[in-house]
């Protein structure tokens, strides 16, 4: 009985003593700590990296209003502007805001991690489309049923090719929203997220690949300036998009001499894919002429192409003395007719003209070269229009002289 | 008698004119301490409060030395009735003073440890003022000076 009266007194004495402790607390310090433990979940919240982080910052949110809530009436009047209640209702406002925030980076990380297996998928397809229609060209002949699956898989190829071009463009955008776009300055955390974004979804490498497929796909194909159109207006989106970003880019990689480098080397592949456009137009342009059986002289630009044409023009008229009249028409024909008026004036000339690759004035040229040329073979006979109504006129002239030379050798027995 | 009526007269209408417009129970309490660092100048200023004053004399009567402010912070708080209380790490007094037209006329030295008090620390009681200090002593003050001794 005596030891249990004993332990009482012991923990009497503690908690005696623990109260003293408890109440010899500067007022000034639970305030100052509360502060503290604030700006310390403040940071928390602002350096929080995932969703885990943040349910313990929440934790932590609790665990400081109940430890404070017995400071509370000390706080409310201590605490200036904000009391208690309102510091951990902002604390609570701001973690709603980050924890929105890594909601969207959560599903952006979803719709990013979807995309990239669709590229995956599209690049497998494109490379099987390539590898068949590589194949197909070398094996077969053009025969109609040949030709028509070249051109559907062709048609095939454009697709998938454009659709990754989207989803690669789609990949750029989800990288670095136009919020993080327009920030005067990226924050480190903003760059370690995009660095760390970049490098998770391979960016630079689809990049790369999607650029490398368009080439290698005009590369392979002859197109009509419809389709090299339609191919130039997703360049320059894609150009776009990736002008967008690439500033940023390279800020983040500016430590980095080889993602330095891949940014240039990307660079330089949208000057070679705009460059393949043009060659491919050309190429196609001399295409339709050889199919045609007329032989000109390589031509890679405007300038080349103006003077290949003046030149097999003046060729083919300084041969017209010496050969048959009726082949020198025909090939006549065959440029004028079948080829120049039919195919490269109406479709190509003004996709040319618009792109600046040929002039107006060397087209006039040209069409002024074709009219010496036809005029040379057909020589005009504006002459016989003046000498035949001549001729008519005067022997009408003679008969009505005679005729009234007769009529006064009758009156004269009249008289 | 007209006369003594006069006279009481005449004192009711003094002291009527000369009483002053007077709110009731005002409470100037501040709910904590303010800490305020002194400048090179020796002043402190505390923006809550809207409250600046030079410290030099206050040092100068601790320590009988104008420069030993440098470096120093004080901690100053207010009770209900008005009264601002001083005291400062190793100080062996708190200062009681009372605001008057631009001044702070001391009211009451308060002796509380001889070897300096350590850590000391102002906490707003209903009452009284209460300081506390690194060994957990704890004193309740009035500006008249220590109410219930140490505890």
């Amino acid at each position: 009985m005596k030891k249990i009266n004993f332990n009482r007194h012991i923990i009497f004495l503690l908690i005696l003593a623990f109260t003293s402790i408890s109440i010899a607390q500067s007022d000034y310090k639970v305030v100052q700590d509360f502060k503290k433990d604030c700006e310390k979940i403040e940071h928390q919240i602002k350096k929080a990296n995932s969703a885990d982080e943040m349910i313990l910052i929440l934790e932590n949110i609790e665990q400081l209003r109940t430890r404070y809530s017995i400071h509370s009436d000390l706080l409310n009047k201590a605490l200036y502007p904000e009391k208690y209640d309102q510091t951990i209702e902002n604390l609570n406002n701001l973690f709603t805001l980050r924890e929105q925030d890594f909601n969207s980076v959560e599903a952006l990380k979803v719709e990013v991690s979807d995309l990239n297996q669709r590229v995956d998928t599209l690049s497998v397809m494109n490379n099987e489309l390539q590898a068949s229609l590589k194949e197909i060209q070398l094996l077969f002949e053009k025969s109609n049923k040949e030709t028509a699956k070249l051109k559907d898989i062709i048609s095939d190829l454009k697709i998938a090719l454009h659709k990754r071009d989207v989803l690669v463009m789609g990949m750029i955008d989800s990288l670095m929203p136009p919020v993080m776009r327009e920030k005067p300055m990226l924050s480190s955390e903003d760059k370690e997220q995009i660095l760390s974004d970049a490098e998770k979804d391979n960016i630079l490498v689809n990049v790369k690949t999607t650029i490398s497929d368009n080439i290698k796909y005009l590369d392979i194909t002859s197109l009509q300036p419809g389709d090299l159109t339609e191919i130039q207006e997703q360049q320059l989106d894609f150009a776009d998009t990736w002008a967008k970003i690439v500033p940023r880019l390279a800020e983040v990689y500016s430590e980095d001499k080889n993602q330095t480098k891949e940014l240039l080397e990307i660079d330089s592949l949208f000057t070679v894919w705009t460059a393949a456009i043009e060659t491919e137009a050309w190429q196609t342009i001399k295409e339709e002429f050889a199919a045609k059986g007329i032989p000109l002289n390589d031509f890679s630009d405007g300038e080349e192409f103006t003077n290949s044409i003046n030149q097999y023009i003046e060729n083919e008229k300084m041969s017209i003395e010496v050969v048959p009249e009726e082949k020198a028409k025909h090939t006549f024909e065959q440029f004028t007719v079948q080829t120049w008026k039919s195919e490269i004036e109406p479709k190509w000339t003004p996709f040319l003209i618009e792109n600046g690759m040929l002039a107006e004035q060397s087209k006039n040229t040209i069409e002024e070269n074709i009219d010496v040329w036809r005029s040379e073979l057909y020589p005009s006979n504006w002459w016989m229009w003046v000498a035949i109504p001549g001729f008519l006129l005067a022997g009408l002239a003679l008969l009505l002289k005679r005729l009234k030379k007769g009529a006064r050798y009758y009156d004269i027995p009249g008289k | 008698m007209r006369k003594s009526l006069f006279l009481i007269f005449a004192g009711l209408l003094i002291y009527t004119a000369c009483s002053s417009l007077t709110l009731q129970s005002a409470n100037f309490a501040w709910p904590i301490e303010s800490v305020l660092p002194v400048n090179s100048d020796g002043n402190v200023l505390d923006q809550r409060y809207s409250i600046e004053f030079n410290t030099r004399p206050l040092f100068f009567e601790e320590y009988q030395d104008s420069s030993a402010y440098m470096d120093k912070e004080i901690r100053l708080i207010r009770d209900h009735q008005g009264y601002y209380y001083m005291t400062a790490n190793e100080f062996k007094n708190v200062y009681v003073f009372q605001a008057e037209e631009g001044k702070l006329i001391l009211e009451n030295k308060i002796a509380i440890s001889e070897s300096g008090i350590v850590k000391p620390a102002f906490n707003q009681r209903n009452t009284y003022i209460e300081l506390i200090d690194a060994n957990n002593k704890i004193l309740s003050l009035t500006h008249q000076g220590i109410e219930g001794g140490m505890l």
